[in-house]
């Protein structure tokens, strides 16, 4: 078990602690606001008993002599401590009826003290605490439904269940009917060792989803993706660089950049070649491999546009369409390697949480009107080892429906940035309150 | 502000490793290490969300592209793009 995870449960057994003291202290609490009204009453019969002295005072007297009598002082006093517990620690309980029961607990003591000593008529006294007791149970019992009803909510619906409900409300609501689906997926990404090579693996899940009705959407339930480590450290770290250069604009970091690209693609390209040297079949890896090429060629294509080409916008960090032969590989190879297993969702969980990776790809050259847009919310660290890589990452991806122009409308992009605004907060809550989702 | 993990750079003997190593060296905040003769380094991430200058910028820029962006589409068969939050 991790350093982490061990420290989590430590929290929450220290939490579970604190919340079972808070319901004790609670109990004590209600129990002396019974006490109190109980020792009120018990002063209230023993006065009728001995109440001989009775209208020799004026009712003003009786009444200050009543408030400050040392009954009503320590009924007041009791009163004001049961009510500070149940305020403090009762999470659910009403101040306002608190506060109420324990005004009307002390009232009824001056109440009595005045009846007897004036003297009212025994049956007007009898009504009066009778009404007051039925006032006090019927709020100490209101006090407690709240809590109760939540705490069976509690039990009812799962933290789980309740991320996934806000999840679904984050991704749900919009109006925008470009937006056709848009899915979750949780990555774990993991380090191991296939043949003393150090492979950094990629366990995508689907998560909660929202696909707009009269629309068919195919979903990637579990897959994995397996990258050498130093492919994926050696892009991340170009992005960085790269982002850098977008940032600051430097122009010399341009040229570097280009040098730290084309040996990256002329590497990720020879692996690809091996498919037809080799005569062999396209394997998941190669798949993912074809990912990061295109990502870096999207970068060079922006960094160092081919002026004869049509795809020449400056406006995205990368970009860039590909046609049949421009990876030096047969038209059914490179087909295999982006239809055999969909690697979109890896190029968002490359990129991080800076960018967005849009893609689309054509089978057979038809056009299916659909572009993807991944994007990754947030990344969690896991590792206890400094260099080690064990991260969880949530990535979304949209599929918006473009017609023929490849670029996804502003209208689009603006409402995709509100959802990911919007499952961004839902992720961060659900983290910072350690849920298991 | 968060700092991405650590990224390893393999062979620090090769060429493009060394070049890597130097252009990160004058990024700001970028962390150097190494452990046991492997060279890693860490960034600072910064994740700030796409601010209202950030979206406004980028709204514009995409409906830049979207004038002439159909033709690029007609016979390619691969599209793939990076867009900055």
């Amino acid at each position: 078990m991790s350093k982490k995870a061990t420290q989590k449960n430590k929290e929450i057994k220290s939490d579970n602690f604190h919340r079972c003291f808070r319901e004790w202290v609670c109990n004590v609490g209600t129990i002396l606001l019974y006490l109190a009204l109980f020792f009120s009453l018990f002063f209230v019969f023993k006065d009728f008993s001995s109440s001989e002295n009775a209208g020799s005072k004026d009712i003003g007297t009786l009444i200050w002599d009543s408030i400050i009598s040392v009954v009503s002082i320590a009924i007041a006093i009791t009163d004001a401590l049961a009510a500070f517990v149940l305020i403090k620690y009762k999470k659910h309980a009403s101040k306002f009826r608190v506060i109420v029961l324990a005004f009307i607990t002390y009232f009824i003591t001056v109440f009595n003290n005045v009846a007897i000593h004036y003297p009212l008529p025994i049956s007007i006294t009898v009504i009066a605490n009778t009404f007051a007791i039925v006032v006090c149970i019927g709020f100490l019992v209101c006090l407690d439904t709240p809590v109760k009803t939540i705490e069976s909510k509690d039990v009812k619906i799962s933290h789980t269940e309740r991320f996934n409900k806000q999840i679904h409300g984050a991704l749900s609501s919009t109006d925008n009917k470009k937006l056709i689906a848009i899915q979750m997926y949780k990555i774990r990404v993991s380090s191991i060792h296939i043949g003393g090579v150090e492979q950094i693996e990629y366990r995508v899940k689907s998560g909660a989803e929202f696909i707009r009705d009269g629309n068919d959407i195919n979903s990637i339930s579990v897959v994995t993706y397996v990258l050498e480590r130093n492919i994926v450290d050696q892009f991340q770290t170009i992005m960085h660089i790269y982002q850098e250069y977008v940032t600051k604009g430097q122009e010399i970091k341009k040229k570097q950049l280009l040098e730290l690209i084309n040996p990256q693609i002329d590497e990720l390209q020879n692996k690809l070649k091996t498919i037809e040297i080799q005569k062999r079949e396209v394997t998941k890896e190669d798949c993912c491999i074809a990912r990061v090429l295109v990502i870096y060629l999207s970068m060079k294509q922006i960094l160092n546009p081919d002026p004869e080409s049509q795809v020449s916008h400056a406006d995205y960090i990368g970009e860039v369409l590909l046609h049949d032969g421009d990876l030096d590989l047969s038209p059914d190879t490179e087909n295999k390697l982006f239809t055999i297993v969909r690697t979109g969702i890896l190029g968002a969980a490359l990129l991080g949480e800076n960018a967005r990776h849009v893609f689309h790809y054509r089978k057979d050259g038809l056009k299916h009107g659909r572009k993807y847009c991944a994007s990754c919310l947030a990344t969690l660290n896991n590792a206890a080892e400094e260099t080690a890589v064990n991260q969880e990452m949530d990535v979304c991806l949209f599929t918006v429906e473009a017609n023929e122009n490849a670029s996804i409308p502003g209208f689009v992009i603006s409402s995709i940035a509100k959802r990911e605004s919007l499952i961004s907060d839902v992720l961060n809550k659900y983290r910072i309150e350690g849920g298991d989702n | 502000m968060t700092k991405s993990r650590w990224l390893k750079i393999n062979s620090p003997s090769g060429d493009n490793s060394k070049n890597m190593l130097a252009v990160v060296e004058t990024i700001e905040n970028a962390e150097i290490k190494t452990i046991d003769g492997q060279t890693y380094v860490r960034f600072v991430v910064v994740t700030s969300k796409s601010s209202k200058s950030t979206r406004k910028r980028f709204l514009f820029n995409v409906f830049k592209k979207e004038s002439n962006s159909s033709a690029m589409e007609e016979d390619g068969r691969h599209y793939c793009a990076i867009m900055l939050k």
